[in-house]
């Protein structure tokens, strides 16, 4: 364990009491029974009582210091990259049944090829466009997966 | 039981234009997954599943097995040629291939590879026709209490074997066996855990959630490492059969590797991955030069080699034969078979004799394929490797966003899969593994049922769990294995705080 490993200790304790409360309005029924909401009242209780040692272990690292480990784990971490990927995966999420697969996902795409690794626009352009042709011609044609057509109107 | 006009049987089924097509994707797409870094054969095959609905089952399953050994074979690649292991079933490789690649024998290192890969994959398959028919018919006698033992202690040694803190594998765990109950409760109808979201109240779907979890998170993690370019020194790869002195070193390691791999390829959790470190580790001890262990032994790649593919058979019994996978890979394939409505179990290889026998053929038909696919292809699969980065991941995401969408045609499936996307990405950077919580959601409506159906049988007394051998034998193992891993921590962490102690010290 590390010092690090508090925080998650944390949720683990605080999810496994809520999973257990939740539980016991589910109705716990009897041992000769049981009620929905028997096994994951176990189950939450376990999840509270297994993030004792993390957070025990973890807790006593913190108190003692750990002069050796400074570098915070999220240091190496690209947020800008990161959260641009997320947007970007929501956005089709949200967009997918209103503008259509082929435009969406030429869009995509576009900020996909772009932030993961910047490169020439043009290499971007055709890219995508291949990327979205190919993908339409397997997944739509040959394997008749129903995606939205949207603006485009091409089933 | 005549296993051989049995297996006939099977071949007809393979030897069907579509099953063989699709056998030929499935090893194709595994070798490839193999050899590209950055997405497994999880990922892969939680992609490919919406794929599948739209075919028979027996041609799903065979595709998707496919995957899974062509991913070995694809993985040995990478390890002898770059010294990066595609996959983590071939880890082990780098040790001895790469030296021998270092020294020029590139060839005779993948040749044997594939050649004790094809022997272990096909011979293990006999093993597996004689042994699953008994075992079935012995599993068909198991009550609930049996069932649920045998999942318990499938769960607690997958968390025990798996790679960091098996604290952490315990938490994941339990995690997936909660999202396995939301949704509405088969036996009471009683809705759980849905907090007003409708679209929950059929549970969480499988690829959605393997997909976040192994597809996104995987390239969420990988996108933030700076990208070096590596640098491929390959040269010509001469001479690709191994010679009479490779042969007669490999032959034996070969053999052990077999029931090395299909052995421990039947254990919860260890699979491919540990037999080929167990293979190696035996090679070296018995060998009578260990100190060229390291150095370019080609045993060191024959033994470890054969026995992971041996181990993707021994991997299917506990799934035909009780209906329980034994790791995630199979959790997928029962996800699979789940969706066309077939429960493997005891009685599966009986009621469907067609997906069983078809499934195993396509073994034998797909390892020979990949044989086929590897040696004289060889050059492809060292430029597929050379496919940069930032085209391999935005495809990777895409397949991930149709994929989702095309299981239900729902935009819902897409956000579950991004969310889970995210939860993967923050596990991994606390170093919590994701195979034991997509285990334990497949596992989780079986193992509950059960729980429950115990219950009953017994009128509530908890002690039908140890009165019956087989279940006690399991429900202590996995107890055993609990707490030790409970108490384990505690020591660690002591030693641990020890270790830190005398550094702030000095």
């Amino acid at each position: 364990m590390e010092k690090n490993d508090f925080i998650p200790g944390l949720i683990w304790m605080g999810l496994g009491i809520a999973i257990a409360m939740e539980s016991f309005s589910l109705k716990l029924g009897s041992l000769n029974d049981p009620g929905p909401g028997l096994l994951p009242f176990i189950l939450g209780i376990g999840l509270s009582i297994f993030s004792l040692p993390i957070l025990f272990s973890s807790l006593k690292i913190i108190i003692i210091g750990d002069k050796k480990n400074k570098v915070g784990m999220w240091s190496e971490v690209n947020f800008k990259k990161l959260i641009l990927v997320l947007v970007s995966l929501i956005g089709y999420s949200l967009l997918l049944e209103k503008v259509g697969y082929l435009l969406i996902g030429f869009v995509v795409l576009l900020i996909l090829f772009n932030i993961i690794e910047s490169q020439k626009r043009t290499t971007v352009l055709i890219l995508s466009f291949i990327t979205i042709i190919a993908t339409y011609l397997l997944f739509v044609i040959i394997l008749k997966v129903e995606l939205p057509p949207g603006l485009l109107r091409i089933r | 039981m005549d296993v051989f006009s049995q297996l006939l049987n099977g071949f007809q089924v393979v030897f069907q234009p579509v099953n063989f097509l699709y056998c030929f994707i499935g090893v194709f797409v595994g070798q490839l997954i193999g050899v590209l870094p950055g997405i497994g054969p999880v990922g892969a095959m939680s992609v490919l599943l919406p794929a599948t609905f739209g075919i028979p089952p027996v041609t799903g399953v065979i595709m998707l097995s496919g995957i899974y050994y062509g991913a070995m074979y694809g993985g040995t690649i990478t390890s002898v040629l770059v010294n990066i292991p595609g996959e983590a079933a071939t880890a082990i490789t780098c040790l001895d291939g790469y030296q021998m690649a270092k020294k020029g024998r590139a060839g005779p290192a993948l040749g044997i590879a594939a050649m004790g890969s094809f022997i272990g994959g096909t011979v293990s398959l006999i093993f597996l026709m004689l042994l699953v028919y008994p075992l079935a018919e012995i599993a068909v006698k198991f009550g609930p209490p049996e069932y649920f033992a045998l999942m318990c202690m499938g769960l607690t040694v997958v968390a025990y074997l798996a790679k960091g803190s098996l604290i952490k594998a315990i938490i994941m765990a339990i995690l997936g066996l909660v999202l396995g109950c939301i949704g509405t409760d088969i036996i009471s109808g009683k809705i759980r855990f849905v907090f007003g979201i409708e679209k929950l109240s059929d549970g969480l779907d499988i690829v959605p959630l393997a997909m976040g979890l192994f597809g996104i998170s995987e390239v969420l993690t990988n996108i933030e490492k700076p990208f070096k370019r590596r640098i491929f020194e390959t040269g010509k790869i001469k001479h690709l059969l191994p010679n009479i002195e490779d042969w007669k070193r490999s032959l034996r390691p070969i053999i052990r590797g077999t029931f090395i791999g299909f052995f421990l390829g039947i254990l919860p959790g260890g699979g491919s991955i540990l037999s080929s470190f167990v293979s190696y580790s035996t090679e070296k001890r018995i060998s009578k030069h260990p100190e060229e262990f390291g150095w370019g032994a080609i045993e060191g790649v024959a033994g470890p080699e054969t026995a992971n593919n041996a181990a993707t058979a021994g991997a299917f019994i506990p799934l035909l034969a009780l209906g329980i996978p034994p790791n995630v890979v199979m959790a997928i394939l029962l996800g699979a078979l789940l969706i066309h409505g077939i429960t493997p179990g005891p009685l599966f290889i009986k009621q469907h004799p067609d997906v069983f026998l078809g499934t195993i053929a396509s073994m034998y038909i797909g390892n020979g394929m990949l044989l086929l696919l590897n040696l004289p292809l060889i050059g492809i699969w060292v430029r597929v490797l050379k496919i940069p980065i930032r085209i391999l991941f935005p495809l990777i995401l895409l397949f991930c966003l149709i994929g989702s969408y095309a299981v239900n045609n729902s935009v819902f499936d897409i956000i579950v899969m991004i969310i889970f996307g995210v939860v993967g990405y923050i596990l991994r950077k606390f170093k919590y593994e994701e195979a034991p919580l997509l285990l334990a959601f497949i596992l989780g409506p079986m193992l509950e049922q059960a729980f429950r159906q115990s219950l009953v049988m017994s009128s509530g007394d908890l002690s039908i769990f140890l009165i019956r051998p087989i279940s006690c034998i399991a429900i202590l193992l996995s107890f055993a294995l609990l707490f030790s891993t409970v108490f384990n921590v505690f020591w660690k962490a002591r030693t641990k705080i020890s270790k830190i102690e005398n550094n702030n010290n000095d």
